[in-house]
């Protein structure tokens, strides 16, 4: 680093470390890149790239990373947190619903927010939490009873706390929410439920509901007649995993998840809009701008809950605002963000259940693959070529990297019933234990899908990625291990076994001037730095 | 034999009833010697808190018949069986047929409205707070207020107004010892004085008078002296008495809503 520079960042660095004088306002977020000592936002920046511009750690010296400190949870649930680091403040979600708030130094707490929970919570998958929002003085988070708190950044007190809708029926918040402009964006689990999905937001100060998109179009609706008779009102859809948000246009990508029942579609004949879809809306009415729905009919389970990676870079010859895409139905799609003009759409993992789509992106589903009564065994399996876990685009290296899984199911079919709050998903599915599963991180040019490298890792990941101007790219794995590899090669350059599985991904940011990494694992939360 | 069978029988039905009401959550514990049963336990492991007659001290007036954490048998035995977590409300260990009765002697606390008489102006409560008291500078309310003393929005749900009365008048008596005042002196001569918000072997933090959080390691401290008073001043003296009800009636009326689908 050039003196010049590295003191201006000191002097950044020390007029924000007398923590908390600067508020989050949203333009910080919106420039949150030239911030790279905080993590302002689930995914870092709006546009999704999960990239960060500190190199003090780097290829040449991460090898001699070392543990600064383990924050052990009180709990046995999975850990999907990505917490948030605010002007010498870590901020993080503990599973089902509580709130932290330490010191990066010393990994001990400031405060903490615990939720008394109903006593009975429908979730699918368990009592998750993928981590707050951050807007002015307040932090904002969705519990697993379905409701959005306000918590004073300083103190973890409630400030408001609304009920988004009804747990009994379903309904639960995992979902990291989305602060934009004045507003919080939230969407909603319950897709194994069947729930009616929707997407809210609130506004920031009051906690008053602004405007609420539902996945699944009431009567009247454009795109209500693609649901048979009333099923419509059990429709699923749900919005569990935080958008990206693109100011100039003031549009808000959100990935919507599965129809409901997730594997009996004869109750729910047709397309099944918005499920399995990215919805495009206007940050300020929630109105619908456009939309694509990678699986229509879907009955595999195959949420489109990917981060929406959105990228301006030339596409053949030509710069685009783009839409990146790589979904858990195994096909990568690129679309013109703006228009909604679908631009590539090409398999990237292993697939059995289609043989090819048509130029709208819409797939030929073979006959075989469907569950069935006997069971049908399809790859990829329910869950999907990639899951929810983050990828990150590194404009440094100019490649995609991402996580991308060979795990087949063995799907069956069978009868259904809805009742309010019970499991509503038209049979069962079962893993192929002579069908190992395995996945790699892999590095792919992001116009044309062109593989640069693949990581392989042992058995399918879970793990969401970071990458970073020191030429890395972060990850964990299934058993436990965390690592670094070189972002230009693939090569791996550090490893360390944590004993607990990694289902989450990522963040990095310094404190007092130095660059941490910090990543859950089990059922705590890991930093490491240089010496 | 066929006695045998009918007891069993009988046995079994009873036993079905009662697991059917604790299903739907009613208490099967309601007889009068329960809630004599139950008022004895109050006495000797909620009285400290609640007040012997239930009228409330740093734990809630348990009279009011409102309870925030659920009012439904099945939440008060809920609350109780499992205390509330983060809150004063301790998980007390008690098994589940004490709990019931426990319950039963708590319903039958319930008084209306009236005969619980809370003296003062809400109104002019309110006002002494935000100017004369000044409470607000270290006091939040709705979001709004300062951070060195405890968030005041919900204290009518959590007090009694006696609690609230003698933390006004006399705060070191019942002092909440998560709030003691923090004075540290640093190595480099820098002197910091707070409220203290966790410590460990090596480290300690705390927010300071000016609200900021800190994280200290003990290597660079010369003292840490915490004293057995809070920040809270005493308003012995500022307020008459009248106004001293005013300010515990509009205090008393803080309880908000929770939020339903
Ligand atoms: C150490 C003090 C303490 C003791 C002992 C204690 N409580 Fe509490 N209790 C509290 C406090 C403080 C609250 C308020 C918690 C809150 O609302 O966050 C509370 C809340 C409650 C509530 C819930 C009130 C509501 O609004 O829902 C009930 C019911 C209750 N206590 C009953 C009991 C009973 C019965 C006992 C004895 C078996 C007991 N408590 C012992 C301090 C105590
Ligand atoms: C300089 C800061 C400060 C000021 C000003 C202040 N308080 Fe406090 N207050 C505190 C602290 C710290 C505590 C917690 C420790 C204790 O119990 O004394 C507290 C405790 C309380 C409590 C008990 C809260 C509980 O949960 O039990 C009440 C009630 C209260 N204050 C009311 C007031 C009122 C009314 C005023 C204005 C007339 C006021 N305070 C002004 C700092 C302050």
């Amino acid at each position: 680093m050039k003196p010049l520079v590295s003191i201006a960042l000191l002097i950044l660095i020390l007029s924000f470390s007398a923590s908390g004088l600067a508020q989050v306002t949203y333009q910080r977020i919106l420039h949150a890149e030239q911030e790279p000592e905080n993590w302002l936002t689930y995914s870092g920046t709006y546009d999704g790239h999960r990239y960060s511009r500190l190199d003090q750690i780097n290829r040449g010296n991460v090898q001699n990373l070392k543990l600064k400190w383990v924050f052990q949870m009180r709990t046995l649930e999975k850990v999907e947190t990505t917490p948030l680091v605010v002007d010498g403040v870590m901020y993080l979600t503990e599973p089902p619903s509580n709130a932290f708030a330490l010191d990066p130094g010393t990994g001990r707490t400031y405060w903490s927010y615990v939720r008394n929970l109903p006593e009975v919570i429908k979730t699918c998958c368990g009592r998750v939490n993928r981590g707050l929002a951050i807007l002015g003085e307040r932090l904002y988070l969705g519990t697993v009873d379905a409701h959005l708190v306000a918590l004073d950044s300083k103190t973890g007190s409630p400030i408001w706390d609304v009920a988004v809708a009804d747990p009994k029926a379903g309904y639960s918040i995992t979902v990291a929410p989305l602060a934009v402009k004045d507003k919080i964006i939230v969407g909603i689990s319950g897709g194994e439920f069947g729930i009616r999905g929707f997407l809210d937001a609130y506004d920031a100060e009051t906690g008053k509901r602004a405007w609420r998109f539902y996945t699944v179009p009431g009567p009247g609706e454009p795109g209500h007649e693609t649901w048979e008779g009333d099923s419509w009102k059990t429709g699923g859809a749900p919005t569990w995993l935080t958008g990206s948000f693109d100011p100039e246009l003031n549009l808000i990508y959100w990935g919507t998840g599965n129809p409901a029942p997730d594997f009996n579609g004869e109750v729910r004949k047709g397309d099944n809009l918005y499920s399995d879809s990215v919805v495009v809306l206007d940050a300020d009415t929630g109105k619908l701008k456009w939309y694509f729905q990678f699986t229509p009919h879907d009955v595999l389970d195959w949420d489109a809950a990917q981060i929406p990676v959105l990228l301006d870079a030339p596409f053949q010859g030509r710069p685009r605002k783009l839409l990146l895409w790589p979904n858990r139905n195994g096909f990568y799609y690129v679309f013109d963000r703006e228009t909604g003009e679908l631009l590539l759409a090409q398999q990237f993992g292993k697939q059995t259940w289609t043989d090819g789509l048509d130029s709208q992106g819409r797939p030929n589903v073979l006959p075989d693959v469907l569950p069935s009564e006997e069971g049908a065994l399809v790859f990829p399996g329910i869950q999907g070529a990639i899951n929810w876990h983050s990828t990150s685009y590194n404009p440094l290296t100019g490649l995609l990297y991402l996580p991308v899984r060979e795990v087949p199911t063995l799907n069956f079919t069978g009868d259904v019933s809805f009742s309010p709050g019970d499991m509503f998903l038209g049979s069962r599915w079962q893993a192929m234990p002579e069908e190992p599963s395995s996945a790699v991180v892999r590095a792919m040019v992001p116009q044309t899908g062109e593989v640069k490298w693949e990581y392989p890792l042992y058995r399918d990941t879970w793990g969401g990625l970071l990458s970073t101007a020191g030429n890395l790219v972060f990850s964990g794995t299934l058993e436990g291990q965390l690592f670094a590899l070189d972002s230009a090669t693939g090569e791996e350059l550090w490893h360390v076994n944590t004993g607990g599985r990694v289902n989450a991904a990522p963040i990095t940011y310094l404190h007092e001037g130095k660059q941490l990494v910090t990543m859950a694992a089990g059922n705590a939360l890991f930093t490491f730095g240089l010496e | 034999m066929g006695t045998k069978w009918i007891t069993g029988f009988i046995v079994a039905c009873a036993a079905l009833t009662l697991w059917a009401q604790q299903e739907e959550g009613r208490n099967p514990y309601t007889s009068a010697e329960d809630v004599a049963a139950g008022a004895d336990l109050f006495g000797k492991r909620c009285a400290l808190c609640h007040g012997a007659d239930g009228s409330g001290g740093t734990g809630p007036d348990l009279r009011r018949g409102q309870f925030r954490h659920g009012g439904s048998d099945a939440g008060l035995f809920r609350s109780i069986r499992f205390g509330i977590s983060d809150s004063g409300m301790p998980r007390l260990g008690m098994p589940d047929e004490r709990v019931w009765q426990v319950v039963a002697h708590v319903r039958s606390l319930s008084r209306s409205a009236k005969e619980i008489d809370v003296p003062g102006n809400a109104v002019q409560g309110k006002q002494l707070y935000l100017g004369k008291g000044d409470c607000s500078r270290c006091h939040t309310i709705n979001g709004v207020g300062g951070r060195l003393g405890p968030d005041l929005s919900d204290i009518g749900w959590l007090r009694s107004t006696r609690h609230i009365k003698s933390s006004i008048i006399d705060p070191d008596q019942d002092i909440d010892r998560r709030y003691l005042s923090l004075h540290i002196l640093k190595k480099d001569g820098q002197a910091i004085q707070g409220v203290p918000l966790n410590e460990d072997s090596y480290s300690i933090q705390l927010m300071d008078l000016q609200e900021n959080l800190h994280s200290l390691w003990k290597r660079d401290l010369d003292e840490i002296r915490q004293e057995e008073r809070s920040w809270m001043p005493s308003y012995q003296g500022t307020f008459s008495d009248s106004e001293v009800d005013d300010l515990v009636s509009y205090l008393y009326s803080l309880r908000r809503k929770t939020d339903q689908p």
